[in-house]
């Protein structure tokens, strides 16, 4: 059975179709609570891991500190995910599934002027002031997954569905989706659950590795993992060497290979000192 | 269909069916390796199979092509797709067809048998234990 990902503009309203959904197919549901597991473990509250994806603040959180958090959402999400039979609402999963094909990605979109007036409730704001932070947010986080994820959340293509709750009744809505997760495409095969794991394992990595190592990539096929990070020339074999230390014994971890690119930035810094 | 379970395997690489016919065989399929779609699908016209393991790229016809004509003639038959070049577009179509499986290449005799084992399953079949490699 399929993986259902629900993102929104509007997260209760959609949470809502995601529980009647997972209750209907006898699904799990998991929302943004799943992220309260993550405090103990990163020291960080659900609503600060948020922030990656809405952030309402005058400046900002820090690019360095949007990246971090969008791993450890990811890692915290994947990880949570069973393989099958569930459904998934918020915390931008759709980003982090690419290429799995039983994962049905949803999108609910909803009326503009609805999330205007929720934001202003929320943060004490006049509607017009509102809509800025909106779209100021919004830029942001497309701005994100593009840069991280590289998916660009307003092409609609990156979904399997998109569904105006403008014009759809959320109990059609409800109907649409579990059809369309009925469809035998969106069934699990040995491929598609090895995508799934490859990329649960790659969160994993990632997210152990970013607050030390934050330009991080990390790929993983059958548990062999390729690591990439930027480095000095000169520090090259010590990080490679330290990055393999860290992910010794790790679980699901066959094998490490570790590609050290040049840091232009710092060796840049370095060379006017 | 019953009794042994018999697999058509066709891969236009020489080496995957060498190595997979007697991986299969060790749990109790017989196994007819093709090189050729066009030979497969003859074959396929003359008698029904158990189980089909196709691969999706190969000149001429392919895969789906395969899959197409299995579900056509006998839809009972449990056809597992493989291939070196996965994606999730082809998953999916794969599985729309009526695929029961589909496998990346590169995988290990092991991961094969895992599959047919399950699809021997759902058809009411068992395949006998065998030691892994």
């Amino acid at each position: 059975m399929a993986i259902i990902i629900i993102a929104a503009d509007r997260y209760q309203p959609a949470f809502e179709i995601a529980r009647q959904t997972a209750e209907r197919l006898n699904y799990q549901c998991f929302g943004r609570d799943l992220l309260n597991a993550a405090e103990a473990r990163y020291k960080l509250k659900a609503d600060q891991l948020l922030q990656a994806f809405h952030d309402y603040s005058m400046l900002g959180l820090s690019r360095r500190q949007r990246t971090r958090y969008l791993a450890y959402v990811q890692e915290q999400t994947l990880s949570a995910l069973p393989e099958d039979r569930a459904v998934c609402c918020g915390l931008g999963a759709h980003l982090y599934v690419r290429g799995v094909s039983h994962v049905v990605k949803i999108r609910l979109v909803s009326d503009v002027k609805l999330q205007v007036e929720e934001l202003a409730k929320e943060v004490g704001a006049t509607p017009a002031r509102a809509q800025k932070l909106l779209v100021r947010s919004a830029k942001r986080r497309r701005r994100l997954a593009i840069d991280q994820l590289h998916l660009d959340e307003d092409d609609p293509s990156t979904f399997d569905m998109v569904l105006n709750l403008d014009q759809i009744e959320p109990a059609e809505a409800l109907n649409a989706i579990c059809e369309t997760a009925s469809y035998r495409k969106f069934q699990p095969m040995t491929y598609s659950l090895q995508c799934l794991r490859d990329l649960v394992l790659s969160a994993r990595v990632r997210a152990l590795l970013i607050e030390q190592y934050p330009e991080v990539r990390v790929r993983s096929e059958h548990g062999t993992v390729v690591v990439e990070i930027a480095a000095l020339k000169r520090e090259k074999q010590k990080k490679a060497e330290a990055v393999k230390q860290a992910l010794a014994g790790h679980p699901g971890i066959n094998y490490v290979e570790v590609h050290v690119i040049r840091d232009i930035f710092r060796q840049a810094v370095e060379s006017f000192r | 269909m019953s009794g042994k379970i018999t697999v058509l395997l066709l891969d236009d690489e020489a080496i995957v069916g060498r190595r997979l016919k007697p991986a299969l065989e060790k749990i109790g399929c017989t196994v007819e390796v093709f090189e050729d779609p066009r030979r497969a699908l003859a074959r396929l016209a003359e008698q029904t199979f158990h189980i089909v393991v196709t691969d999706i790229r190969m000149d001429d016809i392919d895969g789906l092509q395969v899959l197409e004509q299995v579900k056509k003639t006998s839809p009972a038959t449990r056809v597992i797709m493989i291939t070196g070049y996965a994606m999730m577009a082809l998953a999916r179509e794969a599985m729309e067809l009526g695929a029961f499986d589909f496998i990346a290449k590169p995988f290990t005799p092991d991961d094969l048998r895992a599959v047919v084992a399950r699809a021997a399953e759902s058809l009411g079949l068992a395949v006998t234990s065998s030691t892994s490699e």
